[in-house]
């Protein structure tokens, strides 16, 4: 038989078993309902529905034993004072038991709640907690790190009124992670929140983020996906209480043979909610993204607006992108758009820009830079995005027209 | 005459495998201005984005000399950094790109090699130009045409001119879409950059701009050729008449 030596074994049910030991009871009941749900779920490949537009060849997404998660955060003293918990989510689940139990005892009605959810919520070992009470006003971001581990756990608590930022940046060099990550927005908390998927070139990043937000409340996601060798993220926002109101957006710079899968829910269950969604791609050599968008409107989700955009950016003739909408609505006073683009960077763009005297290759860097600065700015929090521009600037050194 | 800025010779152009431009020549002189008017549909714009080397309007027969050099194999980047500029009927939008930005790294692109740009020079620059024409400051930090009002849009193109200091200004319809103080404030902007070394070709439906304009030459575009030529009085009576009875003119001849 051929085996790759240097891969660890696969998860089982004793490994699951190995980190209930010294854990509560309720937790160690969680985890093996979630491990039943792993394995009743089956091992996608290629004939998969939902999974038949990726080519999985060479990619190997076996769940591994679990490995520690391997984490730093930055947080601000005077923030830490004034009652921002920022700790160990094993830590937590003793010293805020109540608050952590109640978090992971959700019900996710959520559409994509599939196998490495499953896993990631069975055999999370360790990962990071935060707290804000109630109208707690944070003065800096919250930054956390990962830098190992195979199911990285992340959980933000934003109690009624708190406003705050956290970015959250992973470099896991592990061959195969997945993530889930759970954002509460109390009632009027406003929460913006950053993902950055920069992991190694080799991996498979998978990452489930779910958001519940009370009325009122108002949540701004970014998701930047630059590393990985394949990449999944799933987000899910559920428009909870009346008012909530989500901004979702996605960054994407793919290159080489890269793959980036992205699933997303806006899911309005109350009146008056809002969701605006723009997810977009900018893909050279022979990458592929792939996006898949739900829209739920409840019946009893009246006056709700819901928009959707995704764009995609094809900066070579090999690379490709595929986009798919599916509207479930059944309130009738509602607005919802959605629409796509799929295309290399626009002529006419480029010619106006050359007829200022930029060269075919200047011009091209600077409507992908102006194509990823819009979605920087929607995010509204210069100090966690800045960096990130920098870090598409080499790759963008490589963007020519077509 | 080497000493014409732009010289064309019987030109043709076709756009979507259509000749639009047939047999067209044209001469404009450093220092002057001339008015280019005719009929929509004439071929003005094509004209005006096959002199700056838009890539879907094929040059099939005939030559541009711009400065006594052919152009006709440049790129249009290497145009604009010879001295051409054309102000668009249709600006694009791009998104993501501030006007200062983008101006900044024109500006870049023209002077490489030479002095550098430094950020006091290039402020100086913006606000030179934002005051001349009247522009809000806010302008700057807007992404390049998204957005815009059909007359902000015409006067970011004038801004950009003025920033970019062109020897040849192809102003395509730079008057249309705009009210009485927007003409005047734009017309002025023009006027402003008259100097005995720059050469100004207004393409233009109407004899509107021409009031606070004074053209040295007219020419009569229909059907992708010159068809008139003379002074600003023929715009006067084109105003007065209409194209239509020129268009009769050429039917029957
Ligand atoms: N990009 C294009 N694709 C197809 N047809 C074009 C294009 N540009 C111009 N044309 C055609 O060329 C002719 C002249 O148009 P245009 O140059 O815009 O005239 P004007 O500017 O004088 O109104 C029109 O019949 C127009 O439909
Ligand atoms: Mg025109």
């Amino acid at each position: 038989m051929a085996t790759n030596i240097e891969r660890a074994p696969d998860v089982d049910r004793a490994a699951i078993e190995q980190l209930v030991k010294s854990e509560p009871d309720w937790l160690g009941d969680l985890r093996r309902a979630a491990f039943t749900r792993y394995e009743e779920l089956p091992q996608p490949d290629a004939t998969t529905p939902g999974w038949r537009r990726l080519s999985l060849e060479g990619i190997d997404l076996r769940a591994p034993r679990p490995a520690p998660t391997v984490f730093t955060t930055q947080v601000s003293a005077a923030d830490r004072e004034r009652g921002l918990v920022v700790c160990s989510l094993a830590d937590a689940a003793r010293s805020h038991e109540g608050d952590v139990r109640q978090a992971l005892s959700i019900e996710h009605k959520g559409k994509s709640v599939g196998r490495y959810a499953a896993i990631a919520e069975a055999a999370w070992q360790d990962g990071v907690f935060v707290y804000a009470p109630a109208h707690f006003v944070a003065q800096e971001p919250v930054r956390i790190e990962l830098s190992s581990g195979t199911y990285p756990r992340v959980m933000v608590l934003a109690g009624e009124g708190a406003q705050l930022t956290v970015a959250e940046t992973h470099r896991e060099q592990d061959p195969v992670s997945a993530g889930v990550v759970d954002l509460l927005c109390g009632g009027g908390a406003v929460v913006r929140y950053l993902h950055v998927q920069d992991c190694a070139r080799t991996a498979a990043a998978f990452s489930h983020q779910r958001a519940m937000l009370e009325r009122d409340a108002r949540l701004i996601t970014l998701n930047f996906g630059i590393g990985g060798r394949f990449a999944r993220t799933d987000v899910e926002v559920e428009l909870r209480g009346p008012g909530a109101e989500s901004d979702m957006l996605g960054l994407v710079f793919a290159e080489d043979r890269q793959q980036f899968d992205y699933r997303t829910l806006q899911g309005h269950r109350s009146p008056n909610t809002r969701s605006d969604l723009l997810f977009k791609a900018a893909l050279d050599d022979q990458s592929h993204a792939s996006y898949t968008g739900v829209i739920v409107i409840d019946r009893g989700a009246q006056r709700s607006d819901a928009y959707q955009a995704n764009r995609n950016l094809l900066l070579k003739e090999g690379a490709r992108a595929d986009t798919e909408p599916m509207l479930e609505i059944e309130a009738d006073d509602v607005r919802c758009t959605h629409g796509a683009t799929v295309g290399p960077v626009d002529e006419e763009q480029l010619f106006y820009a050359r007829s200022r005297g930029l060269e075919a290759d200047a011009a091209a860097r600077l409507i992908v830079e102006g194509f990823f600065a819009e979605v920087f700015e929607k995010f509204g929090n210069p100090a966690v995005t800045d960096s990130l521009r920098s870090a598409v600037a080499p790759h963008l050194g490589r963007v020519g027209a077509v | 005459m080497a000493d014409h800025l732009l010289h064309i010779t019987d030109l043709h152009v076709s756009v979507a495998g259509n000749e639009i431009i047939r047999g067209l020549d044209l001469t404009v002189n450093r220092g002057s201005v001339h008015a280019l008017m005719g009929p929509n549909g004439s071929g003005k714009s094509t004209l005006s984005l096959a002199l700056m080397g838009h890539p879907k309007y094929t040059i099939t027969k005939g030559d541009i000399k711009f400065k006594g050099q052919s152009i006709v194999e440049l790129s249009p980047d290497e145009r604009a950094r010879l001295g051409m500029f054309l102000g668009f009927q249709y600006p694009s939008a791009v998104p993501g790109v501030s006007v200062a930005n983008f101006l900044r790294n024109a500006l870049m692109a023209h002077h490489k090699g030479s002095s550098p740009l430094t950020p006091a020079k290039f402020k100086q620059l913006l606000d030179n130009g934002i005051r001349k024409l009247k522009m809000d400051p806010a302008v700057l930090a807007r992404y390049v045409n998204d957005g815009f009002s059909g007359g902000e849009k015409k006067r970011l193109e004038i801004l950009q001119a003025l920033v970019l200091e062109p020897d040849l200004e192809i102003l395509d319809e730079t008057d249309s879409g705009l009210d009485i103080d927007a003409l005047r404030i734009i017309a002025e902007g023009i006027e402003a950059q008259r100097t005995g070394e720059r050469a100004i070709l207004l393409i233009t439906h109407y004899q509107r701009i021409l009031n606070y304009l004074k053209p040295d030459v007219v020419h009569v575009m229909v059907r992708g050729k010159i068809v008139r030529e003379g002074g600003p009085e023929l715009a006067a009576e084109l105003e007065a008449k209409g194209y239509d009875p020129l268009i009769k003119e050429l039917v029957e001849a």
